[in-house]
């Protein structure tokens, strides 16, 4: 029963917290190259 | 194994950010949740290996129907059928995949316990590497495996964070959401959240 709760929590809990974040949407054309430039800037800041 | 599908979603949604993580998460989850049903119905079972209380790896799962090779594989495409709907081909593809993919982590921890066909039709040898058997090292490569999965995870959303400031800062004078704040509060719960899971599982609170 708690492994049954745990993992609904999780997902819920992830789920609610993931979805603030501004990730593109399943159905946006996404590039996925990251520039070692941009990639450098995210880590630095 | 609890944590390691978990771990391996958060490592998925740093490479395929536009899938949600929850949805990342209940596929990995999947042959989970249709055994808790089948458990519930008294369909499938588990029980301690012999000498042993059960604890961490010490479990033997017949899940005949759900953890059989058939079975997951035709979930798998269940799974990815139904995202495929309003996410397209390749979101259906990534996400049947994941699905796929607790089938292929049980194997490498599982006793021999997973059959070909569904309840173990024709008596098929039962599939299962055993890595529990050593439950140290089994821990270990959990272990690893969600902190990879946190770290990609961090990673994805400092990068997301960042693009949505810099994206704000074109059409006003300030990001309209605290961007940053948000994507270390999620990346903080979630390495607590699967390092909680992993030792929860390891010393058996979510039995």
């Amino acid at each position: 029963m708690i492994f049954i709760i745990a993992m609904i929590l999780f997902v819920v809990v992830m789920g609610w917290l993931d979805a603030r974040l501004r990730w593109p949407k399943p159905k946006d054309k996404t590039s996925r190259y990251v520039s070692v430039a941009e990639r450098s800037t995210s880590l630095r800041r | 194994m609890l944590a390691g599908h978990f771990g391996l979603a958060a490592a998925v949604k740093s490479r395929e950010p536009q899938l949600p993580v929850w949805s990342l998460m209940l596929c990995t989850q999947l042959l989970d949740v249709f055994f808790v049903v089948l458990y519930l119905m008294g369909i499938e079972s588990f029980e301690p290996v012999p000498g042993t209380n059960g604890g961490y790896g010490n479990t033997i799962i017949h899940a005949n129907y759900t953890h059989s090779l058939v079975g997951a594989l035709a979930l798998s495409v269940l799974a990815m059928l139904m995202a495929m709907i309003p996410w397209g081909r390749r979101n259906g593809l990534i996400l049947g995949a994941m699905v796929f993919s607790h089938w292929i982590l049980d194997l490498i921890v599982h006793h021999p316990d997973m059959p070909i066909l569904p309840g173990n039709a024709g008596n098929l040898p039962l599939l299962g590497f055993g890595l529990w058997s050593i439950p140290w090292f089994s821990f270990l490569a959990e272990l690893i495996l969600i902190l990879a999965g946190a770290y990609l995870y961090y990673h994805a959303a400092m990068r997301t964070a960042v693009r949505a400031e810099r994206q704000d800062l074109k059409e006003g004078p300030t990001p309209k959401a605290p961007y940053r704040q948000q994507s270390l509060t999620a990346s903080i719960v979630m390495a607590v959240l699967l390092v909680a899971t992993l030792l929860g599982d390891f010393f058996g609170v979510l039995a």
